[in-house]
């Protein structure tokens, strides 16, 4: 490119001011909660830091069970993702490998259910989990979502791409079907399978409407929740909601910064160039 | 989703190869492997019974539960028929709550476009010096939306939140960021495009990387300007993304709950009650009208399958120049 030195100053400049109002409520989040005393004091100087203070990191952890709730959102997030990541690639292997007589149609049958949303089940749902007395229980949470049409469709579309000579030459091996999954297709399509895991984690973590709906008492809660109704209960002084604010997004932050080619990858899939 | 058109001109392209798609060699050449084999039943038993349990048993549930009557328990007691569903259409609730998804789907998605193309066009250059800026504007793809909410809750606190000092500053006045009707809408808008606009911009950048190099520079050879070749080469080029990420951020803004719960409630007096958040009120919201929630759902329903066919049928005649 030759654009001049000053219009790249200018962009630069641009770009970096930019980004730094796309992160600053969250700075201003972070600030306000190691802030000692009011974390909003109303100032202009909010939109720095001002004095480092524990306080309201204990005041949250002591006035919700954040610990319990945090712990909580960890066992739905694993056992969500792991659910998720395990059925579709069982799924997608048998869709692609399987010698289906009707492939289309089965692929059909799980991609349709993309179509459907969750907002709609929802009363239907709840009603499945009362009646199964999972109600304010922390596997009421991750039940309904142990399947991802998508991640099926993104490993099957993977799995399509496979070399089929690698296919022929384990079966001439006589290798059996999970000794070339595992041994196989797996390894080489990690990639695809970082990227679904990292989906699902994610959007595990981040659930709302769900969580919200089956657990009734605080200890069952997932963090995401938890905070909101510790920011309800709060009134004035929200220093101990902002701290919460902090904890509940510190994992999902890691996932994404350390996970970010591969999300680039599987988000930008679909968007048809 | 419109990932399904992909995949079809995925299979095309495989076919256009010569490559097998959907049979390896194997199956064509012994013919004793025809039958499928049990391990792949095995497979695909576990997906296939969880959807039949938690998505089409729900799907077909929420239609009969829209065509009964709920006690105040929302147990249903008995079919009443359509009566739901011309409640639901004869109530002004359920009009309003329409439209405000509806003010609320076009601002999100114009805020989203505009800004996702605000930052895309300049970070696409590369330049040396904004590798910050690239990785920080992901960083909202990591935040919830109920988090997201929670601390612009904070910016927004009436008197002491940043925002509002601003507004003061400028207006001298609060702006009743949670508390005017207009200020509520806008609010819950700004945070909604907060959360998406990380997932914007890596669809942006992802389109405007794969505009192919030459056509840029024949633009500029052609003694074409920044602007003309914005105008003429890059928007053009990526109008499926564009497509893309309109369909996608209006069904997405469609189906919003979190931000809305956590900021305002619905309120006030309704002004941000969405369809969906209807949906919750009706069922869970202070009383257990499943009958009507049921019955929005089955709207819902409709509306995000209309949309979905919609990008299909689009996509697939590719909207390009």
């Amino acid at each position: 490119m030759r654009s001049s030195l000053f219009s790249r100053a200018a962009i630069i400049t641009y770009l970096g001011i930019t980004s730094l109002l796309i992160v600053f409520p969250l700075l201003y989040v972070l600030f306000a909660s190691f802030r000692p005393g009011q974390a909003i004091t109303g100032s202009i100087t909010d939109i720095i830091p001002t004095g480092f203070s524990l306080e309201h990191y204990v005041a949250a952890f002591g006035s919700a069970p954040l610990l319990q709730q945090m712990v909580n959102s960890v066992v739905v997030t694993l056992a969500q993702t792991a659910a998720q990541v395990i059925t579709a690639l069982f799924a997608a292997y048998a869709l692609v490998f399987g010698r289906l007589k009707r492939p289309g149609l089965v692929f059909g049958f799980i991609l349709v259910t993309i179509m459907i949303p969750g907002e709609t089940t929802l009363v239907a749902n709840y009603l499945t989990i009362r009646s199964l007395g999972l109600f304010d229980t922390v596997a009421a949470i991750f039940i309904p979502f142990l399947v991802s049409a998508y991640n099926v469709f993104l490993l099957r579309q993977s799995f399509l791409s496979f070399p089929k000579e690698i296919h022929e030459a384990s079966m001439l091996d006589g290798a059996g079907p999970m000794r070339f999954l595992f041994r196989f297709l797996v390894p080489l399509n990690s990639p695809t399978i970082m990227t679904v895991t990292l989906m699902s984690a994610i959007s595990a973590w981040n659930g709302y409407l769900w969580p919200l709906i089956v657990s009734e008492s605080a200890s069952t809660r997932t963090v995401q929740v938890g905070i909101k109704i510790l920011t309800d209960e709060s009134g004035t002084n929200i220093g101990a909601s902002l701290a919460g604010v902090i904890v509940a997004v510190i994992p999902t932050i890691v996932l994404v910064v350390v996970g970010q080619k591969f999300l680039a990858r599987g988000l930008t899939q679909g968007s048809s160039k | 989703m419109g990932r399904v058109s992909l995949f079809m001109s995925e299979c095309e392209r495989a076919f256009a190869h010569g490559l097998p798609v959907e049979r390896s060699h194997v199956t064509q050449r012994i013919p004793r492997l025809r039958r499928t084999p049990s391990w792949a039943l095995w497979c695909l038993a576990p997906t296939i019974l969880l959807l039949l349990a938690f998505s089409y048993w729900p799907l077909l549930r929420t239609a009969l539960l829209s065509v009964q009557k709920s006690d105040l328990f929302g147990r249903a007691a008995g079919f009443v028929g359509l009566q739901n569903y011309s409640q639901m259409l004869s109530s002004e609730g359920f009009w309003r709550s329409l439209w405000v998804t509806a003010i609320f789907v076009v601002l999100t998605v114009i805020g989203k476009v505009v800004v996702g193309l605000l930052v895309a066009l300049p970070l696409s250059k590369r330049l040396r010096g904004t590798a910050f800026s690239r990785a920080s504007v992901l960083i909202p793809m990591a935040i919830s939306a109920a988090v997201a909410g929670l601390a612009f809750r904070a910016l927004m606190t009436p008197t002491t939140g940043l925002l509002d000092q601003l507004a003061i500053a400028l207006t001298g006045n609060p702006a009743g960021w949670l508390t005017q009707p207009t200020m509520a809408m806008i609010s819950i808008v700004i945070v909604d495009v907060w959360v998406s606009i990380g997932f914007v911009i890596l669809l942006l950048l992802a389109a405007i990387d794969g505009i192919p190099v030459d056509v840029t520079e024949a633009a500029s050879i052609d003694g074409a300007n920044g602007w003309r070749t914005l105008r003429s080469i890059t928007l053009p080029l990526i109008t499926p993304t564009l497509f893309f990420i309109v369909v996608t951020q209006s069904v997405q803004a469609i189906r919003e709950f979190a931000v809305i719960n956590v900021m305002t409630g619905g309120g006030p007096s309704g002004a941000t009650k969405t369809l969906v958040f209807d949906i919750w009120a009706k069922a869970f919201g202070g009383t257990a009208d499943y009958a009507g929630a049921s019955a929005r759902g089955i709207v819902l329903l409709i509306i995000i399958a209309a949309m979905t066919a919609i990008q299909f049928g689009v996509l697939e005649r590719k909207v390009n120049y």
